[in-house]
């Protein structure tokens, strides 16, 4: 309901919001926040009172554990070479959806509604729910986090080149069709080099979600460091935790580090 | 030095001063836009090789609308527009894909793939002629290429080529355009207000590659204007148009003062 309500008001609101209409909605949002409060059975004070138990956690996880460095070095590279994987493979499967699933390059009216059918499937199915349903079919590992942060990526990268392609200033795109190029021909000559420094910039943003999302999925058996800061908490190895945790920190901060650096040097 | 003097080969000579013959032929287009708006009412002209045809009018009457049914970038109610033996206004898919090859269009804007070089793009108007799986890649035959070198050269401007498109001056992207437009092999070069965008120079210079196209090239120059004084220097024909209907159709010698004035009347 929520989400409705919002998306329409903007199209159907009067210039000016009438006043029992501000009320309205001013009376929305305080009731979504306090049911919200209520529903997730929130106790600040608990925070104060556990503030003890923090301290204590991060006294025992000092200093942080070497021995644990170079088997997790192993493991970071697993966790990096899935999010690299899901995001390189998805771009061939995107790059054609995209193309299908924009207004001014979809070759019909059914791809069309194909494309953005497929894309909304793989994008509304969280990637964790993808790797699961992967779990079943392959068994436990890297393998099946792959597949499900792929297929959930195919849908995002999908979606965001679409808006790309829809984007691009048409007169060039014109000028080549009137000289009898065919759609491929358009396609790859006129609109890709229009979008291509977009599409890198979507991809390699998406490179670095993909960081994280493979990281999460290491928690419930995707292998990678996630297992091992898993692993770790399950059997209280404060120490080890907390190395792997600053290795984790350090390995995000590289890849953001590069994914911003190869940005800068395409634009 | 290009001229800019109008060369007046067909001034005086047979009956109503036409030289070749009619390459592109439009008849009875009419076009009224989904939201309503009557652009192009029953309008019929010919356009002839080696000529330049000026279609002439104020803002809104209904030229471009008339470049966009010849290529079929928009489609027209009802008409036809031949070419070559062939009615563009029936034809679809694989069929207008081929028919489109023999006409080569210079739009008003900058219509250059920006992030490609000056030659990349001139190479691009063998595309209709070269289908080949390569040339998704932007791989073309050598001859292509050297073809697109030949037309820079040809447009003086061939120490550009390696320079991307969206770094050229207005009057260098427009040169890049007709190059590409040539590099199609085109029997008819239609313009759509290719000098909207230029100075006064570099208008007359571009204008005046085109008249030398329609003359040595023998291509069907069809060049739509705004500006009475551009058109009386350039036309060899002069196709007038006043809220979507045809009212002056002359040798441009034939036009009077008057009645090309009279386009650009407030009133009706
Ligand atoms: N896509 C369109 N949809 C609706 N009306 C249009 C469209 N394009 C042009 N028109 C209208 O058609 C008329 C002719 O436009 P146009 O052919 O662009 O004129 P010109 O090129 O002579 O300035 C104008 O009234 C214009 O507003
Ligand atoms: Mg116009």
């Amino acid at each position: 309901m929520a989400t409705s309500f919002a998306l329409r008001a903007p199209a159907r609101a009067p210039k000016r919001m009438s006043l029992p209409l501000k009320i309205g909605i001013g009376a929305l949002v305080v009731f979504l926040i306090v049911q919200a409060y209520i529903v997730i059975e929130a106790h600040p004070e608990d925070i104060i009172t556990g503030f003890s138990g923090i301290v204590d956690i991060v006294r025992r996880g000092l200093p942080p554990d070497p021995r644990v460095l170079l088997p997790s070095l192993k493991a970071s590279l697993v966790t990096i070479d899935v999010a690299i994987l899901a995001t390189f493979v998805p771009i061939i499967f995107s790059i054609p959806l995209g193309f299908m699933a924009a207004h001014n390059t979809t070759p019909g009216r059914w791809a069309y509604y194909a494309a953005r059918g497929i894309i909304a499937v793989c994008r509304t199915v969280p990637d964790i729910v993808w790797a699961l349903l992967f779990v079943t079919a392959v068994g436990l590992g890297a393998f099946p986090a792959f597949l499900g942060l792929a297929v959930h990526s195919v849908g995002v990268l999908g979606r965001l080149y679409a808006e790309a392609i829809e984007d691009v200033n048409m007169e060039p795109v014109h000028a080549l069709q009137v000289t009898g190029a065919n759609p491929a021909q358009i396609a790859s000559q006129a609109i890709l080099p229009a979008v291509l420094p977009t599409m890198i910039g979507l991809s390699l943003y998406r490179l670095d979600t993909n960081v994280r999302s493979s990281l999460v999925l290491g928690f419930v058996g995707g292998g990678g460091i996630g297992f091992q800061i898993q692993q770790a908490l399950a059997l209280f190895e404060y120490k080890q935790l907390t190395m792997l945790l600053i290795i984790m920190c350090v390995m995000i901060v590289g890849i953001e580090g590069l994914a911003v650096f190869l940005r800068k040097s395409i634009s | 030095m290009l001229t800019t003097l109008r060369e007046r080969t067909s001034n005086g000579a047979a009956g109503d001063g036409a030289s070749g013959d009619a390459r592109l032929v439009v008849r009875d287009l009419s076009k009224t836009y989904p939201n309503g708006t009557a652009a192009l009412a029953h309008v019929s002209f010919a356009a002839r090789a080696g000529e330049v045809t000026v279609i002439l009018g104020p803002n809104g009457s209904g030229k471009s609308t008339i470049v966009r049914c010849v290529v079929r970038l928009t489609d027209p109610d009802t008409g036809s527009i031949t070419v070559g033996g062939r009615d563009i206004a029936a034809l679809s898919g694989e069929g207008l894909r081929q028919a489109r090859r023999e006409i080569a269009v210079i739009f008003q804007n900058v219509s250059l793939v920006a992030r490609r070089s000056a030659l990349a793009n001139v190479a691009a108007g063998c595309l209709g002629r070269k289908q080949g799986i390569e040339t998704l890649f932007g791989l073309l035959p050598r001859d292509e290429l050297s073809l697109a070198t030949r037309l820079l050269e040809r447009l003086s401007i061939v120490h550009l080529a390696d320079q991307r498109a969206d770094t050229l001056s207005g009057g260098q992207a427009q040169r890049v355009a007709v190059a590409r437009a040539l590099h199609q092999q085109p029997t008819v070069l239609l313009a759509d207000e290719p000098v909207a965008a230029l100075d006064p120079d570099a208008s007359l210079e571009i204008m005046a590659v085109l008249q030398r196209l329609a003359r040595e090239d023998g291509l069907a120059v069809v060049c739509v204007l705004h500006q009475m004084d551009i058109a009386r220097k350039f036309a060899d024909h002069v196709v007038g148009l006043r809220a979507g209907v045809v009212v002056i159709d002359e040798r441009a010698a034939r036009v009077d003062e008057k009645s090309l004035s009279s386009l650009y009347k407030r009133d009706a």
